[in-house]
């Protein structure tokens, strides 16, 4: 707590204490501040006090700078002059409270414990720290020229091939405008060819159709006529009970009249008035075993079908695939063989009562003449041609699209990481050996190796905002029961060869690891001279 | 009324809390009576008429204070049984009820007791044939109606309590009116499994875990007990203050003693710290961002697979290392050890006790084995005193490998949880030392074992260092020797505001030392929840941090730097606040009263605050309103008291008591304010860990009541030792500003310690202008420190006054 106040009433206070000490803690830029006639203004300018004030073991600035030597302010600060090795500020609530904090002691002078002069042996140690780290950054920074000019290789290498890439898909762009148009100029006399011949077929049908339908009167007319005297009379058409509209009473002379028209019917008259009513509830007499009207299940597959269960089977892949069928010359376009679908059921729900027409579409394979035969295969090999054009682009624009995603991952600075990507290393431990596999994926793999589990997927670097490449993050890997997905944090850290050091979870299911390469080492810590017998602070 | 209701209450919790609760709240996990045959069939009788009476002719003084008679069931001519009433010291008055005979043998608890409760004379008169009067104490007595048989008690001729006995376990308790001016209590001694049914109003209660609301226009409040087995042995505490209450429950049970003064500071715990590494980095991280800090934890993980008293040596290599360096900022390192040992010979724990016998027996004289962490595991039995005293001597150093003084303790799952055991314990019908079941005895269990932990670590310093202990069951008599915490709370603000009614309940049951897992055990707080968690616990006895396993690291600094310096200025604030802090708990073991407070126990005739349960108090002198809302730029404050002003502490604006004022916050708050009329020392100045603080200055805090007069005290000693009892090494101070003067005089003038430690400010709120001068006295030798005045808060502050905190001195202020 502060408590900000103006002293209204000063009285000298005298503690006897020495320049020296009435400086003590005063970092040495700041000693002009601090001047001993002058009143002491704090350093954040609010207020201003007798210098006396200045380390008089009592708080009286916010900022706590009237009381560096002192552990009176809570947020001073206390500069250990530490000579023989580096100055050093502490936070002045270390000051005498019975632990060392500077090397020379300085911060323990109002106490009763000895703190001995370590400055001398830290320094030694700082140089040796120092040295070792030289030492080990310049070494690294050797591995590291060579893995920058790999770099650069595999940099310019990948350039070269997504250059060929995209020449490539050029090339093959103008070769499939060519192809379209030799495939367009093939079409036009195969259609008109075929046209012809199905016109032509279509024709032959419908006059097959009329005379099927007129067998078939005939026949039921002479099974009818069972006396064979050319007439169908009431008493032959009763014994059809079937033919009762009303099925619960009596098949009446009446009613049988009433179909008939009159008491007897000729073929002429029996084909003009009484098939149509009797044709769909009609069944054959038992004995005389002719033709049989029991209705079909199915039609045979029809011209239609021949080639729809294909189509139907294609159509998923159908828009990235570009399936090409070269046998069906006909129909490769997805919307006529919807038609050609629904063509299908329609036939298959009308001829549910007669089975003739399973004749009539056995018959009905168009047999092309020589002519449109030779036309459709003119016409086959410029689609072939066209389809293998367009099956060569998309697979190269799968390429570019590959690689385009590769080379949006950062790959640090100047692409020095390029030569690790993809490249897997392992970390053993007690239970589980860690693998991480550079901007894909790290797993713990159970030693034994009954199970993995993906801790990560490369995510993005994470380092602080002026070291962003310190640091990697993986991120979304598997879920934890009770818990988030699972994260990895990788530090990087100077070393002569590439290699994970350290795997911890520190909290559960977020990992860290350490992975020491040369990319880390420092090429300014490797350059600083060593100058023995001095230290450079 | 309500302080009436509220002991009672609480003192239900004190046994609902025994419950084994490893996992988060959820309600539907306690056992209700329903489910118990024994409570289903005790709730249903409802009789008309007691059948029990008093037979006149057994009457009998056995001596002095202590009356025994007969009470027969007049519906079962042979079944009789003994009743004592006992006439306490303190206006306590203990009745006992048992068979005369029983098929078998009643369990009786003792360990609650610190001893034999003393006597106290009573005056016996017999006002006609059906009913009999004692007096006893300070105008205390009790009505004995023979037919049938009931117990009325009154204070000062008022009717404060009455037993009417239905039937032989039915408890009733009644109130006839609303009455400000007296508080009474009831403890109800007995380890078995139970329900009480707190019927007030309408509304009947059967599990006390939710905070009972009163209506103090309906007085009445009945309590039902109904429990599995032992007797009836009540103790009815008569006031009338919650003070005295406070004062007759711990002369019974015995009061928390002072703990070591690091163990009131900062806390951090995690489910696990992994390694030495990982210890070596979070200490590192207090140092780096400057948060004070005590006492680091380890729990079950640093074991060799859960075998506590052994270490994970891959992990801990060098434990007693780990604890000298801890001990270089004079910090601490807590271990974990629980009940349960696991199954295996190799573990010289298991391998030895099952030598000597000392597990827990199935009903067949069988070792019984359960599972726990470590997986197949057995359990000592504490109730015979020779395996408690065997597993005392496992803390000892020469035992406990790895250990060095600066371990201290944990005893958690000691209900104790058995994992595959019927409701997560034992089955009733494991046997302990002497042949008693455990239906009997359970919630003796966990306190058997913390009492052994604590007397270990007594023993291993041969008497000299006062331990610390945490346990997580506990019963009446645990705060003599552990502190308590709430068990698995989660990070959730209902689970943050809830800690304050919970904590009260803790508090007046006698347990002062007390807590809640900061940031909440399970699931992971957001920043805000975490940053008010800080902030209440730090006006909260135990203050630790703590997390699950499966939460994401939540150390102080890993929350983005605003949230790191809230944080920090939370545990700072605890800081300044514990030479206060210390002279409460020191109060609490000499007078029994608990550090943190429910408002009524310091304003008991003020009825606003019979239902507050969102603020409490420290002390006599601080109010604390925690913010416990997400989203929240206001609070309403409760100012309690007629006739008070209270001081908020970061403006010095004051408030009139009596009054409810809406206070502006943002996340920077704590709202806190100091009672005028007390004086609050504390220690501005910061360190790395309190122990390090010992010497340093104290500032005196003195907020003046309408009078312009205030008083308080302040205790010190080493902070660690027994010293403070055995050499009498210790400070106790009392301060009174009275006729502007301000004096320190001694509370105990045998006392003797020495210390550097000396006023370096003091602060006065309320003063009505500036002084001319400042004037100071101390024996001989006077000074006119510095002083400097605020007209617009009336705020005076006096800079360098200089005594030392052990002398005597008179500041005049002229």
């Amino acid at each position: 707590m502060h408590v900000a106040v103006i002293l209204c009433s000063f009285t000298s206070i005298s503690d006897g204490n020495g320049e020296q000490t009435v400086l003590r803690g005063v970092q040495t830029s700041l000693l002009s501040m601090y001047i001993p006639s002058k009143p002491f203004t704090c350093l954040d300018g609010s207020l201003t006090v007798p210098f006396e004030f200045v380390n008089d073991d009592y708080c009286d600035c916010q900022d706590g700078s009237d009381e560096p030597g002192t552990s009176a302010c809570s947020n001073g600060q206390f500069f250990c002059e530490n000579k023989g090795y580096l100055g050093t500020l502490i936070p002045s609530h270390f000051v005498g409270d019975g632990i060392c904090d500077c090397c020379d002691g300085s911060d323990e002078y109002e106490t009763t414990i000895v703190c001995n002069n370590t400055c001398f042996e830290l320094t030694q140690k700082f140089q040796a720290v120092r040295d070792a780290r030289r030492t080990l950054h310049e070494a690294g920074i050797a591995k590291k020229k060579e893995i920058i000019a790999k770099s650069k290789a595999i940099t310019s290498e990948r350039q070269e091939h997504f250059n060929k890439l995209e020449q490539d898909l050029n090339n093959l762009e103008n070769d499939l405008k060519e192809k379209e148009k030799l495939k367009q100029e093939a079409e036009v006399p195969e259609y008109a060819a075929k046209e012809k011949n199905q016109k032509l077929w279509e024709e032959n049908r419908a006059m097959q159709q009329v005379m099927v339908r007129d067998q078939q009167i005939r026949e039921i007319f002479v099974d009818l006529d069972t006396n064979e005297d050319s007439l169908v009379s009431i008493d032959e058409l009763q014994k059809h009970t079937e033919l009762d509209i009303n099925q619960e009473n009596e098949f009446t002379v009446e009613e049988v009249r009433s179909i008939l028209g009159s008491d007897s019917v000729n073929f002429n008259e029996f084909n003009a008035i009484v098939f149509e009513k009797i044709s769909n509830s009609y069944q054959s007499s038992p004995e005389p075993t002719t033709p049989t009207l029991e209705p079909t299940p199915l039609p045979e597959p029809s011209i239609y079908s021949a080639t729809t269960p294909s189509s139907i089977l294609e159509k998923h892949g159908y828009e990235e695939e570009e399936v090409t069928t070269t046998s069906s010359s006909y129909k490769d376009n997805e919307e006529e063989n919807n038609n050609d679908r629904d063509d299908y059921h329609e036939s298959s729900s009308v001829s549910t009562s007669l089975e003739h027409e399973k004749h009539i579409h056995a018959s009905l394979a168009p047999e092309y003449d020589d002519e449109t035969k030779v036309l459709i295969q003119i016409a086959d090999q410029a689609r072939n041609e066209y389809n293998q054009v367009k099956e060569k682009i998309i697979q190269i624009k799968r390429q570019i699209q590959d690689f385009k995603k590769q080379s949006d991952v950062d790959l640090g600075p100047n692409n020095d990481y390029a030569p690790i990507l993809d490249e897997c290393f392992d970390y053993d431990e007690r239970e589980y050996t860690y693998r991480i596999c550079m901007f894909k994926t790290a797993k713990q793999i159970s030693k034994g190796g009954s199970s993995q589990v993906t801790i990560g997927y490369w995510d993005s670097w994470s380092g602080p905002k002026d070291d962003k490449y310190l640091k990697m993050k993986y991120s979304n890997g598997a879920t934890c029961w009770n818990g988030p997905p699972r994260s990895l944090t990788v530090t990087l850290k100077c070393g002569t060869e590439q290699k994970l050091s350290d795997v911890r979870e520190p909290s559960r299911c977020e990992y860290t690891m350490t992975f020491e390469t040369p990319l880390a080492c420092d090429e300014t810590i490797a350059n600083r001279s060593l100058h023995p017998g001095h230290v450079e602070f | 009324m309500k302080n009436i209701l509220h002991l009672v209450h609480y003192i239900v919790v004190l046994f609902v809390l025994n419950i084994p609760s490893i996992e988060n709240v959820d309600r539907s996990n306690f056992k209700t009576c329903e489910q118990s045959g024994f409570c289903r069939r005790q709730r249903k009788y409802k009789p008309d008429r007691s059948s029990y009476e008093i037979d006149l002719n057994t009457i009998k003084i056995v001596k002095s204070g202590h009356l025994r008679c007969l009470l027969l069931d007049n519906t079962k001519s042979h079944v009789k049984f003994k009743l004592d009433i006992f006439t306490l010291e303190h206006n306590s008055l203990r009745v006992k009820i048992n068979e005369r005979n029983p098929i078998r043998r009643r369990y009786e608890v003792k360990h609650s007791l610190v001893g034999e409760p003393k006597l106290v004379d009573m005056n016996i008169t017999n006002l006609d044939g059906n009913q009999i009067q004692g007096s006893f104490g300070k105008a205390a007595r009790f009505l004995l109606h023979v037919k049938p048989f009931r117990l009325d008690l009154f204070t000062n001729d008022m009717f404060v309590m009455n037993v009417n006995s239905k039937h032989l376990f039915n408890f009733e308790h009644y109130r006839k009116k609303t009455h400000e001016h007296a508080t009474v209590g009831f403890f109800w001694m007995n380890a078995a499994e139970g329900w009480i049914d707190v019927n007030h109003n309408k509304n009947l209660f059967s599990t006390a875990t939710k905070p009972i609301t009163d209506n103090i226009e309906i007085p009445e409040v009945t309590t039902h007990w109904m429990f599995e087995s032992g007797i009836f042995d009540g103790f009815f505490f008569m006031g009338p203050t919650p003070r005295d209450i406070f004062k007759q429950y711990t002369t019974i049970t015995g009061a928390a003693p002072l703990p070591p003064l690091w163990a009131i500071a900062y806390h951090q715990c995690r489910w696990n710290y992994i390694d030495e590494d990982d210890v070596r980095g979070v200490l590192n991280g207090f140092e780096q961002h400057q948060i004070p800090l005590d006492v680091i934890w380890l729990d079950i993980e640093h074991t060799n697979g859960k075998r506590y008293f052994t270490w994970d040596l891959k992990k801990f290599p060098n434990p007693e290392k780990l604890q000298n360096d801890i001990a270089f900022y004079r910090r601490k390192l807590v271990t974990i050890s629980d009940p349960h040992i696991k199954k295996d010979d190799a573990y010289h724990i298991y391998s030895e006790a099952k030598a000597r016998g000392y597990f827990v027996k199935t009903k067949d004289g069988q070792d019984y084995e359960g599972s726990c962490w470590p997986g197949s595991s057995m359990w000592l039995d504490f109730f015979n005193p020779d395996i408690s005293q065997w597993y005392s001597q496992r803390y000892l150093l020469e035992n406990y490998k790895g250990s060095t003084e600066n371990l201290f303790l944990w005893n958690d799952m000691n209900e104790p949880s058995v994992f595959n055991g019927p409701e997560i314990t034992f089955p009733k019908d494991l046997v302990h030392h002497g042949g008693w079941e455990d239906r009997e005895v359970h919630n003796l269990y966990g306190m058997l074992q913390h009492m052994s932990t604590f007397q270990g670590l007594v023993n291993r310093s041969h008497g000299h260092i006062r331990p610390f202990l945490l346990t997580r069951s506990f019963f009446a008599g645990s705060q003599r020797t552990a502190a308590v915490w709430t068990g698995d709370n989660s990070a959730q603000w209902s689970h943050l505001k809830v800690t304050v009614p919970m904590l009260l309940s803790l508090s007046v049951t006698g347990f002062g030392f007390i807590g809640a897992d900061v940031g909440g055990f399970f699931s992971n707080p957001d920043p805000k929840l975490l940053v008010r968690w800080y902030q209440a616990a730090a006006y909260q006895p135990f203050y630790r941090e703590h997390a699950h396993i499966d939460t994401t690291r939540r150390e102080p600094w890993l929350f983005g730097n605003d949230n790191t310096r809230l944080i920090r200025q939370s545990i700072e604030a605890r800081y300044t606040y514990l030479p206060y802090w210390y002279t409460l708990f020191y109060k609490q073991e000499r007078q029994g009263v608990p550090p943190m407070l429910p408002l009524w126990a310091n304003f008991p005739k003020d009825k606003n605050t019979f239902k507050t349960e969102d603020s409490f108090m420290i002390g006599n002198g601080l109010l604390v309103y925690p913010v416990a809302d997400a989203d929240i730029n206001q609070i309403s404050v409760y100012f309690p008291g007629e006739n008070t002003i209270w001081y908020d502490l970061r403006t010095f604006n004051p408030y009139k008591g009596s009054e409810t004022v809406l206070i502006n916050v943002n996340m920077e708050s704590i709202p806190a304010y100091q009672l005028g009329g007390v004086i609050i020392p504390r220690r501005l100045r910061k360190r790395r860990s309190s122990m390090i603080a010992l010497n340093d200055p104290i500032t005196l805090i003195v907020t003046l009541d309408r009078y312009l007069e205030a008083k308080g005290e302040l205790y010190m000693d080493d902070g660690y030792t027994y010293d403070y009892r055995r050499k009498r090494q210790l400070v106790h101070r009392r301060f009174i500003f009275k006729n502007n003067e301000l004096r320190s005089k001694s509370l105990d003038t045998s006392s003797k310690f020495v210390t550097e430690a000396w006023i370096e400010r003091i602060i006065v709120l309320g003063y009505p202008k500036n002084p001319n001068k400042v004037i100071i006295n101390s024996g001989d030798k006077h000074a006119t420190p510095l002083h400097s005045y605020q007209a617009a808060t009336h705020t005076l502050v006096i800079r360098r006054p200089g005594p030392l905190v052990t002398s005597d001195w008179t500041l005049t202020i002229s």
